[in-house]
């Protein structure tokens, strides 16, 4: 990995065309300006492997069989408990 | 504005049985970008996401605010920019949910930092992760037995 410092307002270059700025830094965020062209698919990496793990195991084989009913017996369930 | 357009009624009913969609991917199902919301009346609040991609994959969902009644959520602006809206009514928020089964019980259990927001309008959904405080992520994350 290539590893750059930056301050705010500075920006680096990828290829041609691929401008990324540092806008704002606090505690725990980086606000980060991208500017590239639109055939350019930027998204966020989501990092959070405790959320990769909780979506692992909530995920549910569809098998009708077994999940069928769940939820609405979970609606009167909820609706009791007020 | 010029529009001839009759906007329909806005609600998270507006969203059943369409798809929604993760740009960002589900965190864990990076190749199920696509999902359908699933619910029979008799089901609400709470609602199925079928992934379309993977009609082996599916999970069941709650409406935050029928799950718990305190329920308030803050998000940075710019994820919202990049769901189509900063108009807080254009927004779903459901946690994703745990189905366990143990000696013939049920047990369903939310993730509470980690709900998933979907803009109704434009179907553009994402899993934000939050900070809640200890007695609130312990009140959210409540268990309902079946």
């Amino acid at each position: 990995m290539l590893v750059l410092s930056r301050k705010v307002g500075e920006a680096i270059k990828l290829a041609d065309d691929i401008e990324i700025t540092v806008l704002a830094v606090d505690n725990l965020r980086v606000r980060l300006g991208i500017r590239a062209p639109r055939h350019i698919d930027v998204r966020r990496i989501m990092p959070d492997a405790q959320v990769v793990e909780a979506n692992r195991e909530a995920a549910v084989v569809a098998d009708p069989a077994v999940s069928n009913g769940i939820l609405s017996k979970a609606a009167t369930a909820k609706n009791q408990e007020e | 504005m010029h529009s001839n357009l009759i906007e329909e009624e806005i609600s998270a009913d507006t969203i059943r049985d369409k798809i929604i969609e993760f740009r960002d991917g589900l965190p864990g199902f990076p190749a199920s970008r696509q999902f359908v919301m699933a619910q029979r009346p008799e089901e609400k609040p709470f609602v199925w996401m079928h992934s379309v991609s993977d009609p082996g994959l599916a999970f069941a969902l709650v409406d935050a605010y029928a799950w718990t009644k305190d329920f308030e959520l803050e998000v940075d602006d710019s994820e919202l920019e990049e769901l189509g809206s900063l108009d807080p009514m254009d927004y779903a928020v459901y946690f994703i949910l745990r189905i366990q089964k143990k000696n013939n019980r049920t047990t369903l259990q939310a993730k509470p930092n980690a709900p998933v927001l979907v803009n109704i309008r434009t179907r553009q959904a994402r899993q934000v992760v939050v900070s809640l405080d200890p007695s609130q992520e312990k009140a959210e994350a409540l268990c309902l037995q079946l």
